[in-house]
């Protein structure tokens, strides 16, 4: 079911048969002997280990395959294979047939394991192998992937070792090599070495220039490599009768963190901090016009110059500000600040470029910085976004829309008015004497404004000064200290700022209600004074009426008398 | 079983005309002359963008050089015309399947030198030049930035030309001159699409996957580093050639247009 199909030929004697010469270094009984007694060569070696004695486990050459490819088998064509390579297994192709994979595959993992320690390139395999170089490519990416080549133990087990004993580990180790952590984010199955640790240590000082070096470059061509092919039989030697597969792809991805130490000593390549120092200046002065920046750093080309750039972990946003702060910009502290702070290190980076004039700087914005990879800058566009305080959100919201350059300019701006209104603020935020004053009334609340850098340049000059000799640490405390007073001044002026025009707001509102008020009872105050005026009218024309009636009635009254009167003149007769 | 999957031909299904790469770019290549100023330049290009975009990117090529304003149109036409030639080509039917040509490499870019042979199946619709030249580039640890690029270009540009006469079977094209000498094109041999069987045949009486090992040296890259001295003689070499080309190329020219009539 899984063996070959179309072809017919036994597999084992065709694989057997590849004449594998060219210079071997150890192992001189290679391959072709080996596989034949066992099913997984590499594996699962423990079986074999215990009936083996040293001196041929070592003619042996034990390769070493991690444990999540424990399916690998010579003679068969596993399922994960059939499905990550579907092209040989569909039957379209005359050239694409199973056969011609397993041929493919076990030249490729023979051609390895010629010399297992160095790392075997595309190119060389493909000039061996009829086909297309796309589909070899898959192949070899294939048996990459899953360990089957290039599975440098010995790399992976240094790591831990070297966190455990502290040693060094070149940078470039950590910085550029990506192949450790895809193991670490494909690993499947871990199995944690319960090997000899203190045999292994001894071992591993040895192979560790080596094998650093090699997984640092991929691709070192063969001649250049390890020296040491003795330690690796000890390596391999000793811990034959445990399992000694490293769950160390952890740790491997692990060292990048906590070696900013050696970050900060060589970064990428040749350039040396104070290069990279002053490339960020010139670039700060003179924008992108590389012939000038390369003048000013001197010792690199103006393609160094570039390149250079692009590589660090800012420029893409760089690019497309520089040029908005006037000032020399010596916001080491920002960046600092910015990477303890935590989080919102983007919003900072985004107009100041930093001269990293200490190594902390540039150790913490190493780790932090170098690790993040391009794609994340994508991701951190409204730092503020999160914040409860819903004015600062819709700022955050808007510097957004705007971009950083206008944010920064507005921000600046903003600063300066405030700066010009209030002098407590405007002292705040520029000595570094009234920032330990401040102190004590600030909670931290752990956001930036842009202001800082700004400000932070007249105190950097206080801090160089101030401590010269002290260590880094102390020195990057206190700079942290009071560009975390800077940081709780600026942001508190943000806040006040905010705080005092709701209020004129909130005025403003009262003194309509009152005008609203007023006006309501002036109308009420007509209404009645017009009923009034109503009721008087009323009232004089009923006394109208009533001195109407009583002349009326004083009449009647008169008439009566004289009627009365006349009757009794007439009347007694 | 035996016949049926001949060199993929009972599932031939044909395929829109388009780059048989993951990632449909076009190489396009400029080279302009103005006032004795020469310009010379080769980028792959989306051509699927509004053609805006192309005024757009001369000017702003332009001006990152610091050239002379009279490039602009003529950058512009050019690269229209090699768009307009590519969408011409577009409605028209591919063949599919597999058909594994054997690409060359013979380029200089800056100090480097590579020469290489190597087997690209056309039909693999996923193929990505940008991936095999980063791999090339890494694996000879090669550290001038612009030798990936040129790589990936030189294979694109050799699988549309290859592309184009698959096409243009049953369709009247000129491969340019310029392209057909540039590229030695072996016509004899590259112009019919070896089949996969024929090509496992060819390689080895064994139809094994594995060359033979005397043929191991011819598809290997071979990368020359020049020294600066190199650099300038070759080039300026490669100028008077130019030259005497283009004379050569007029004078062909009128021979033709003069002498064929029929």
């Amino acid at each position: 079911m899984a063996s070959e199909e179309g072809g017919g030929t036994s597999l084992p004697a065709e694989v057997k048969s590849e004449p594998v010469d060219g210079p071997l270094e150890q192992a001189p009984d290679a391959p072709p002997s080996v596989p034949s007694e066992i099913p997984s060569l590499a594996g699962l070696s423990v079986k074999i280990s215990e009936s083996l004695k040293p001196r041929e486990a070592f003619n042996r050459e034990m390769y070493r395959i991690p444990s999540y490819a424990g399916w690998f088998s010579w003679g068969k064509i596993h399922t994960i294979e059939r499905r990550a390579l579907p092209e040989f297994f569909d039957g379209l192709s005359l050239s694409k047939t199973p056969k011609v994979y397993k041929e493919y595959r076990e030249f490729i993992i023979n051609k390895y394991r010629e010399n297992p320690r160095r790392v075997l390139t595309f190119t060389e395999v493909r000039k061996m192998l009829v086909g297309d170089v796309n589909l070899l490519r898959k192949v070899y990416n294939f048996l990459e992937y899953w360990g089957l080549i290039n599975y440098h133990v010995t790399s992976e087990n240094k790591q831990q070792q070297s966190i455990t004993s502290g040693e060094q580990i070149p940078s470039n180790h950590s910085a550029s090599n990506n192949k450790p952590k895809e193991m670490l984010a494909e690993s499947i199955a871990v199995t944690r070495p319960e090997s000899n640790t203190a045999t292994l240590s001894e071992a591993l000082p040895q192979a560790v220039p080596g094998s650093a070096l090699s997984s640092s470059q991929a691709g070192q061509p063969v001649v250049r490599m390890l020296d040491q092919p003795v330690s690796m039989s000890h390596a391999t030697r000793v811990p034959l009768h445990k399992d000694t597969y490293s769950s160390s792809v952890v740790t491997s991805s692990m060292e990048g963190i906590g070696d900013s130490q050696n970050m900060a000593n060589e970064w990428l390549g040749n350039w040396t901090m104070e290069e990279v120092l002053r490339l960020l200046e010139a670039v700060g002065k003179f924008g992108e016009d590389w012939i000038r920046v390369a003048a000013h750093v001197g010792t690199k080309s103006r393609l160094d110059c570039v390149l250079r750039f692009i590589k660090l972990p800012f420029g893409d946003q760089l690019t497309s500000n520089i040029g908005v702060s006037p000032y020399p910009i010596d916001s080491g502290e920002a960046i600092q600040s910015g990477s303890q702070v935590g989080g919102y290190e983007r919003k900072e980076n985004d107009f100041a470029t930093p001269s990293l004039d200490r190594d902390n700087a540039v150790e913490n914005f190493g780790s932090d910085e170098v690790i993040d990879e391009p794609p994340y800058k994508k991701n951190r566009l409204s730092p503020f976004a999160d914040s409860s305080n819903p004015i600062l959100a819709q700022v955050a919201f808007l510097c957004a829309m705007v971009g950083p350059r206008v944010a920064a300019a507005a921000a600046q701006a903003a600063v300066a008015a405030l700066a010009e209104e209030d002098p407590v603020v405007y002292q705040a935020l520029n000595s570094s004497t009234n920032a330990h004053a401040v102190q004590g009334g600030y909670k931290d609340i752990g956001a930036l404004s842009a202001s800082q850098a700004m400000s932070v340049k007249g105190e950097d000059a206080e801090g160089e000064d101030v401590l010269p000799e002290k260590g880094h640490q102390t020195q990057a405390s206190k700079d942290a200290e009071t560009s975390g007073m800077q940081a709780r001044a600026g942001s508190n002026t943000a806040v006040g700022s905010v705080a005092a025009n709701s209020k004129l707001v909130a005025d403003q509102e009262e003194r309509e209600i009152e005008h609203l008020v007023a006006s309501i009872l002036e109308d009420q105050l007509r209404k009645l004074q017009s009923k009034v005026e109503h009721y008087e009218e009323l009232e004089s024309i009923l006394e109208k009426e009533h001195s109407q009636l009583e002349k009326a009635r004083l009449q009647v009254l008169g008439d009566w008398i004289r009627y009365s009167q006349y009757h009794y003149n007439a009347g007694p007769s | 079983m035996k016949g049926g999957a001949h060199g993929g031909g009972a599932l031939k299904s044909n395929v829109k005309f388009r780059m048989p790469t993951a990632e449909n770019l076009i190489p396009i290549r400029i080279d302009v002359e103005v006032e004795g100023q020469r310009f010379k330049d080769a980028f792959t290009w989306n051509p699927n963008e509004p053609d805006l975009e192309i005024t757009g990117f001369a000017r702003r090529t332009v001006k990152d050089l610091n050239l002379p304003m009279a490039f602009i149109p003529l950058i512009i036409q050019s690269i229209q015309t090699q768009v307009n030639e590519f969408r011409s080509y577009e409605g028209l039917e591919m063949i599919a399947g597999e058909r594994v040509h054997c690409l060359k490499l013979d380029l200089r870019v800056n100090s480097t030198v590579i020469r290489d042979q190597f087997l690209w199946d056309l039909g693999n619709l996923e193929s990505d030049p940008e991936e095999f030249a980063r791999c090339i580039c890494k694996d000879l640890e090669l550290d001038d930035p612009e030798v990936g690029p040129a790589v990936a270009f030189a294979i694109r540009e050799q699988l549309y030309e290859l592309a184009v006469l698959s096409v243009s079977s049953g369709r009247e094209t000129r491969i340019s001159k310029k392209s057909r000498r540039e590229w030695a094109l072996d016509f004899s041999q590259s112009s019919k699409a070896v089949s996969a069987f024929e090509l496992m045949k060819r390689s080895s009486s064994k139809s094994s996957a594995v060359r033979k090992r005397n043929e191991w040296d011819f598809f290997e890259p071979i990368v020359e580093i020049l020294t600066r001295e190199e650099v300038e003689a070759l080039e300026a070499r490669e100028e008077r050639n130019a030259r005497i080309k283009k004379r050569q190329e007029e004078k062909d020219d009128l021979y033709v247009n003069r002498y064929s009539r029929a």
